[in-house]
């Protein structure tokens, strides 16, 4: 929003300040219900409320809410079983969760005036340092300290071992930090992005028009890129799981 | 998604005096204080989130899943049930038909039959009555040529009597006569 003083102003980084909503503090530490953990509220509410409606009247013809129910578990799972196999199985609910939150956050952030939680770098960093310490965990219960040997491939030759483990170890440790950081840019640039174009609108007065079409084309854009980054996040999960079970690939 | 940064930071620097930034100026995102907030609501709504999936949506979604599935093979052996039934009946049906023709046909030849000896019995009787009126017939022909030919011989026999008692002085005999007749 162009604040009222400077009408001229785009300020496209203002739709990512947090604002509390209502004080709350546990000794020291600050847990403010605050507008982004309201749109966290909302989120949940309205995948829990679009699950319940869909699975009301459980059918063998299903209606449209129950379809959509279907369809994303159907898409989850195919995901997991196509990246993981059937090892996947127990990891279901949490991709599956995963994926619809972010997939809801995502989009519930495109519409006007709303925020966007999957936006800020610690609620992707928080997703990723989670699924990282998960894998890694999962990966030493399965493999024992044989998943150590990852940072090893076969068939390396042994005067090469100081340069590639030190690599493989990196490349290991980045994978958190480049999934949340794709995730959170993403939302960042779109948003920044649908918001200038809104402001050249406002400052091109009658021949706003001509911007009012590329905003439109890059609404529906950032609408895909909703589904592509949480399709992105989810595929990727999949995939470091898939390392953690099977690590000799 | 390089382009999109391309195109903020163009869009950045272009209109450079025209963005501001939010009080205290930086990124929202980098204001450390609110951390702690934003990963306590995240852990309670993703929380609450995962238990009503994992605990309500998912098994119900399987359930569903599971039924119709099951339900489309049930009905699919049902399908293929009938569909044996049916071919059954219609084997049957064929069959039934085959020899009902059969039959029919058996029925037509035997009333051929049946009528060819009614018909060579109506001949027979016919040609039996013909022939036995045609001896009647021949017999009363016969009968009336004889009772004729008495009458004739009888005629004759008078006439010559009449005419010898003109001619002669004895008369003639009957029995002589027909004698010299014949």
């Amino acid at each position: 929003m162009a604040s009222a003083k400077e009408p001229n102003l785009i300020d496209p980084i203002h739709q990512f300040a947090i604002s509390k909503l209502a004080d709350i503090k546990i000794g020291n530490i600050d847990i403010s219900f605050t507008n982004s953990s309201q749109f966290m509220v909302i989120t949940t509410i309205a995948i829990m409320f679009l699950f319940m409606l869909g699975l009301s009247k459980r059918s063998i013809i299903p209606n449209r809410f129950q379809m959509i129910c279907e369809l994303s578990y159907n898409f989850i799972a195919n995901l997991l079983r196509a990246n993981v196999g059937e090892q996947g199985r127990d990891y279901f609910p949490f991709v599956f969760t995963l994926f619809m939150f972010i997939f809801f956050c995502n989009l519930i952030g495109l519409i006007p005036y709303t925020f966007t939680v999957t936006s800020h770098i610690i609620v992707t960093f928080a997703f990723a340092g989670l699924i990282f310490i998960g894998v890694t965990l999962i990966g030493f219960v399965k493999n024992g300290l044989g998943y150590l040997r990852m940072f090893y491939p076969k068939g390396v030759p042994i005067y090469m071992a100081p340069i590639i483990i030190p690599i493989e170890i990196i490349s290991y440790l980045t994978k958190p930090v480049s999934l949340s950081v794709r995730l959170m840019a993403n939302m960042l640039a779109g948003h920044s992005i649908i918001k200038i174009f809104a402001g050249f609108i406002v400052m091109m007065g009658f021949f706003g028009i001509i911007p009012l079409a590329g905003l439109v084309a890059i609404y529906a854009l950032e609408v895909f890129i909703a589904f592509l980054q949480a399709y992105i996040f989810t595929i990727l999960t999949c995939i470091y799981l898939n390392d953690a079970l099977h690590p000799h690939h | 998604m390089t382009f999109f940064w391309k195109i903020v930071f163009l869009v950045s620097i272009i209109l450079w005096p025209q963005i501001g930034f939010t009080e205290g100026g930086g990124l929202p995102q980098m204001d450390i204080t609110t951390f702690p907030s934003q990963l306590f609501w995240l852990i309670i709504t993703f929380g609450i989130l995962y238990l009503f999936m994992w605990r309500t949506a998912i098994p119900k979604l399987r359930n569903t899943i599971e039924e119709r599935q099951d339900k489309i093979l049930l009905d699919i052996n049902e399908a293929e049930k009938l569909k044996s039934e049916a071919e059954e009946t219609l084997r049957e049906y064929e069959e039934k038909i085959q020899s009902a023709s059969k039959e029919a046909g058996e029925i037509i030849n035997q009333a051929k039959t049946k009528a060819d000896e009614m018909i060579d019995n109506i001949k027979k009787q016919q040609d039996l009555k013909l022939s036995q009126m045609l001896s009647d017939s021949k017999d009363r022909i016969n009968k009336h040529y004889e009772d004729s030919k008495d009458q004739i011989e009888n005629a004759k026999i008078e006439s010559i009597k009449l005419i010898s008692a003109k001619f002669l002085t004895e008369s003639l005999d009957d029995e002589d006569i027909r004698k010299e007749i014949n």
